[in-house]
């Protein structure tokens, strides 16, 4: 089964996003900002990556320009979420290398079949 | 309460906690801008979270206002002031009084709601301040993204009269009749639609018998009309868009369905929608409304078919009225439908409003997506996805997107592709990720929906491609509406060229690929660097949040845990031995047996005491993780070359011991890297590599934690710290050269000694190992160096694992107990008075060959007593390490040696340097400690 890293400071999001995908049977992980993610992602293999923006530390942005700044990492997929004030950001998402980005919070079909979709993983 | 909203309200009282202390910070720093950060990443978050609970609307709202406002503080728009802290501090009570009824389980009270929507108000206001000055000749109307967020934020089902001038919406929301088992509350969310002026629900179909009646299935439609822009709307809506009907009304229709006047007509009445320039989604969004119209029209009863005319009526009206079409015909067809008392003239009305617009039944016009032939039927969802998706990845995609993210994006089409059952095609989309073609790429996505992915030269050249046609030589269609459409030969013969498309686009990207991976930056290259990040980011971060939370294993909470429970049995056991010894007539069985309960209970004691001091223990690493930058940093500015390695950073101690170690060996790394490690000719020259080695290591040893720092440099040299001490007096010259190599050594550890020749930013002025040393002592720690000329320096720091509870020997003068810490302590002896000798006035005896100086305590605490000899004629000395020296303390007698808790002496009596601090006795006593060092 694909396995999803959460990355997100806020602990109830990383909750609520774990058990909608938990529910569908992915392997979920968790990281509360984008230097722990980036660390697990070394040393664990991660299909997707689910990626908050505003979090101390190293944001999304950031922590998205570093996974595709590396070439064992580069290619994994990553959705960047966040609050409708941020929308306004989407583009800047989109500049580090982000493959999607939807507003927070994500309704549970929206976020099941955008991970599916890019994983080519159909229920 | 369900798991997440218990994780809700825990974490959202830590933000308060930190959002009230961030304000004050900010008050007393206002230009403290880590701390607008982390406050407005604080409330941002807190927001956020409270989004995952439509049911606390009023919670976000009021949170997101005082969001709105610091984020105007934070890009300097607004100066931080009293007023603001006062408005934000004001705006955190609400919220904590609301997550108190979040924690009580039971909804927002209404008048916390209220207050928060007053609140909310004044935050903004706050926000827009001055920059709302607006000419006041007219009495402006809030702005309709005011008054929608007014209306929005909890229960208002019918809002007032206050209809905003222009961006009126007519919305009919028909939820799916499964939509409770998709979390789904229609209700709600209609209710709480930006600017609702009017709310209708209906049942959808007529209700069932009692019997067959299922609660489970939603049978509503909610019909609203709202004061708000239509985007607004669909961004409430976003979760539901395809159950959304919405027409734009105009600005005087919302109020004549209130008010009951019927605008004017528009004098050039066109009575169809076709042809009237409208963009395909409005014309589908239309469509739609009509045929919604054919089914209300077609299930009127005998005993509501008038309401139901007039709401179609207004339903075109309002239509129509959008879309610049008179609606003297809707009301002259509403008004004989009345007469006639046949729902016929509206029927026509409808033909003709719908003719021209797109054909269908009760499905939605089938989308061009659907024309094409799939391996695997997308539902609605996953179509509107992917088609998400897809505009996100032209965004990526656009400019000059670097090799990887390239790859990143092909990963993913090509899953999508997988998904849809296109596995040829996921291939194909791999090949141009290998050639890193992002044009190709682009050219898949516009013309994704056609069914193949290949791109041809054409598309490639044309990129960016949203709109243009697959194949090349396409006709320009002549019809709109097929801009997006593939006529099945250009499928086919696209297919037919795919896989040399991907061949040509492949060899002609090589050479590109070659620049593009050649240009990557060096960091791209390796998955290194993180290091680095890692300090750049870390370092700051340690110092704010090393104590504001102890992290502690499962595990060592079990332990606590399992302990509690048999001490508190073991506690039962004393009332009954209480019981027994009221009636008993043996008090020394009694004796016994609570001597063997308190046996039990000491262990559970001791037992408890470890495990407590383990929750308090911290890897040493912790302190470690600064290094390598720091390393790096230094080394570049030195213009040395060094390797750093570190071991054992999962080595415990106590919490306090960790933190104490951080300045001194930041100290030392800085030491060996400055004075220690040579530049790389240097090294060269001494035949050693030219990269330096400095090697940080920790373990246990026994009851201590030990720490080595060892470089490869040129080490210490001994002739040069004597002739320096010798230089400032510290020594004389018969000392300077009784000293040998290692004792001369150790003189870098006396105070205000600098050897290098001109003093260094970096290690200190004239702060040498001295600090260091009396840092690491004031943990009760040692520190040992030893240095090798030319070959390099090791220092060996030793630390207790704990420094809450201190082993104290009891000692008897002039017949008070003191005590003093067994870790000072090398030996007791017994020493007959005649081998005590006065040398210069100074009592001394020899012990073990060595002549140890002899003080009597009751001399150093000024008590005209002399010590007592016991009954042999011999005095009891404590000897005592001091440095390298041991020297002897005359005491009257010796006693137990206890673990004790320490307290430092406060107030008044903390300016008593004699002693170290008290500690409590069994018997309620208070046992002064000694600190021998400050006395002798």
């Amino acid at each position: 089964m694909a396995r999803v890293l959460i990355v997100d400071d806020a602990a109830t999001v990383r909750m609520y996003h774990r058990k909608i995908l938990e529910d569908c049977g992915f392997e979920v992980d968790e990281a509360v900002n984008g230097l722990e993610a980036l660390e697990k992602a070394f040393t664990t293999r991660y299909d997707l990556f689910i990626v908050d923006i505003n979090m101390p530390k190293m944001d999304g942005y950031r922590f998205v320009s570093e996974l595709r700044a590396r070439e064992e990492l580069a290619q994994v997929p990553a959705i960047m979420v966040s609050t409708e004030s941020e929308t306004k950001d989407s583009d800047r998402a989109f500049a580090a290398g982000a493959n999607f980005y939807l507003i927070k919070p994500a309704r549970p079909v929206e976020l099941t079949t955008s991970v599916r979709l890019m994983l080519g993983e159909p229920a | 309460m369900n798991p997440l909203l218990e994780q809700f309200v825990i974490e959202s009282r830590d933000f308060l906690d930190a959002i009230a202390k961030g304000l004050l910070t900010l008050e007393r720093e206002p230009g403290n801008t880590e701390a607008i950060d982390e406050l407005f990443r604080g409330v941002h978050t807190l927001k956020g979270n409270s989004g995952l609970f439509p049911e606390y609307a009023a919670f976000t709202h009021l949170v997101h206002a005082g969001e709105d406002l610091l984020d105007a503080v934070r890009d300097g728009q607004r100066n931080f002031d009293a007023e603001i802290a006062d408005h934000l501090l004001e705006c955190m009570d609400i919220v904590s009084a609301m997550l108190d009824c979040v924690e009580a389980g039971n909804a927002l009270a209404p008048t916390l709601c209220e207050a928060g929507k007053e609140l909310a108000l004044s935050l903004r206001a706050l926000r827009d301040g001055p920059l709302t000055v607006q000419p006041t000749s007219e009495p402006a109307a809030a702005p309709p993204e005011q008054a929608a967020e007014t209306n929005s934020a909890d229960c208002a089902y019918s809002a007032g009269s206050a209809v905003a001038d222009s961006g009126t919406v007519q919305f009919r929301y028909t939820p799916e009749s499964d939509c409770f088992f998709k979390g789904d509350d229609p209700l709600f969310t209609a209710a709480n639609a930006p600017g609702l002026l009017n709310l209708r629900v209906t049942a959808l179909q007529p209700w069932a018998d009692n019997d067959a009646f299922d609660p489970y299935q939603c049978n509503l439609q909610l019909e609203g009309i709202c004061a708000a822009s239509r985007e607004d709307l669909e961004q409430h809506f976003r979760y539901v868009p395809d159950q959304v009907e919405m027409i734009t009304l105009a600005a005087n229709s919302a109020q004549a369905m209130q008010d009951g006047t019927v605008p004017e007509p528009d004098p050039q009445a066109v009575d169809t929608l076709a042809g009237r320039g409208l963009s395909e989604e409005e014309e589908a969004a239309a469509g739609r409304i009509l045929r919604c119209q054919y089914e209300v029209l077609a299930r009127t009863q005998p005993d509501n078919r008038e309401g139901v005319w007039r709401s179609v009526a207004l339903v075109l009206r309002g239509l129509a009225t959008a879309h610049g079409i008179g609606h003297v015909h809707i009301d002259e067809a509403l008004d004989a439908c009345l007469k006639t008392d046949s729902g016929d003239p509206l029927a026509r009305v409808l033909d003709r409003m719908a003719a021209g617009t797109r054909p269908g039944g009760n499905t939605p016009a089938p989308a061009p997506r659907h024309a094409a032939p799939r391996l695997r039927t997308l539902s609605d969802d996953e179509a509107e996805l992917v088609d998400r998706i897809l505009a996100a990845h032209l965004k990526m995609l656009d400019g000059e997107p670097t090799a990887a993210v390239v790859s990143a994006a092909s990963i993913a089409l090509a899953g999508m592709r997988r998904y849809e059952g296109r596995n040829d095609d996921a291939t194909a989309i791999a090949g141009l990720s290998q050639a890193h073609d992002a044009a190709g790429l682009r050219a898949v996505i516009a013309s994704w929906h056609g069914g193949n992915s290949a791109p041809t030269a054409a598309a490639r050249e044309a990129a960016p491609l949203q709109t243009a046609p697959p194949a090349a030589p396409a006709p320009q269609p002549s019809s709109a509406p097929a801009k997006r459409t593939v006529t099945a030969a250009a499928a086919r013969q696209t297919v037919a060229t795919a896989p040399a498309a991907v061949a040509r686009s492949a060899a002609g990207a090589a050479a590109e690929t070659a620049a593009a991976v050649a240009d990557r930056p060096a960091a791209a290259s390796a998955s290194g660097g993180l290091e680095a990040i890692r300090s750049e980011l870390a370092e700051a971060a340690i110092d704010h949040s090393a104590n504001r939370v102890l992290k502690v294993s499962q595990e060592k909470i079990d332990r606590l845990m399992d302990l509690i429970g048999e001490m508190v049995v073991a506690k039962n056991a004393l009332p009954y031995l209480a019981a027994r010894a009221e009636v008993s007539t043996n008090p020394r069985e009694i004796a016994r047996e609570i001597k063997n309960q308190y046996g039990v209970i000491n262990r559970i004691a001791e037992e408890m005491q470890d495990a407590i001091m383990q929750v308090r223990m911290l890897p040493v690493g912790n302190i470690f993780q600064r290094f390598p930058r720091l390393v790096r940093d230094i080394s570049r500015k030195l213009g040395k070359q060094v390797e750093l390695y570190m071991e054992g950073e999962d080595a415990e101690a106590d919490k306090n011991i960790v933190e104490s170690l951080a300045d001194p060996l930041i100290h030392i790394v800085r030491n060996s890297l400055d004075h220690g490690l040579e530049p790389p000719d240097e090294r060269r020259a001494a035949g050693k590599p030219e990269t330096g080695i400095i090697r940080i290591t920790a373990f246990q040893e026994a009851d201590r934690v030990i720490i080595e720092i060892s470089d490869d440099g040129r080490g210490i040299d001994p002739d040069r710290i004597k002739a320096k001490a010798l230089e400032r007096g510290m020594i004389d010259e018969a000392r300077a050269a009784a000293l040998t190599d290692h004792e001369a050594v150790q003189l870098v550890f006396a105070a205000g000694f600098s050897t290098a020749e001109q003093i260094s930013d970096l290690s200190g002025r004239g702060v040498g190992m001295d600090v260091v040393r009396s840092a690491i002592e004031k943990a009760h720690g040692s520190v040992q160096l030893s240095s090798e000329l030319g070959r390099g320096t090791r220092i060996r720091i030793g630390l207790p694992l704990s420094m809450a509870v201190t082993n104290v020997m009891i000692i008897r003068s002039a017949e008070q107990m003191f005590g003093v810490q067994m870790d000072m302590v090398v030996e007791t002896v017994r020493v007959p008075a005649k081998a005590i000798h006065e040398i210069k006035q100074q009592r001394t005896t020899v012990l073990r060959g060595r002549i140890v100086p002899l003080y009597p305590l009751n001399d150093l605490l000024r008590i005209p007593t002399e010590p007592v000899p016991n009954e042999d004629g011999e005095l009891a000395v404590l000897v005592i390490r001091l440095g390298d020296q041991d020297v002897g303390v005359i005491v009257d007698d010796f006693d137990a040696t206890l673990d004790l808790i320490l307290k430092p002496l406060d107030g008044v009596l903390g300016e008593l340097a004699g002693y170290s601090g008290t500690a409590l006795l069994g018997d309620g006593s208070v046992l002064m400690v000694l600190n021998p060092k400050e006395l002798l």
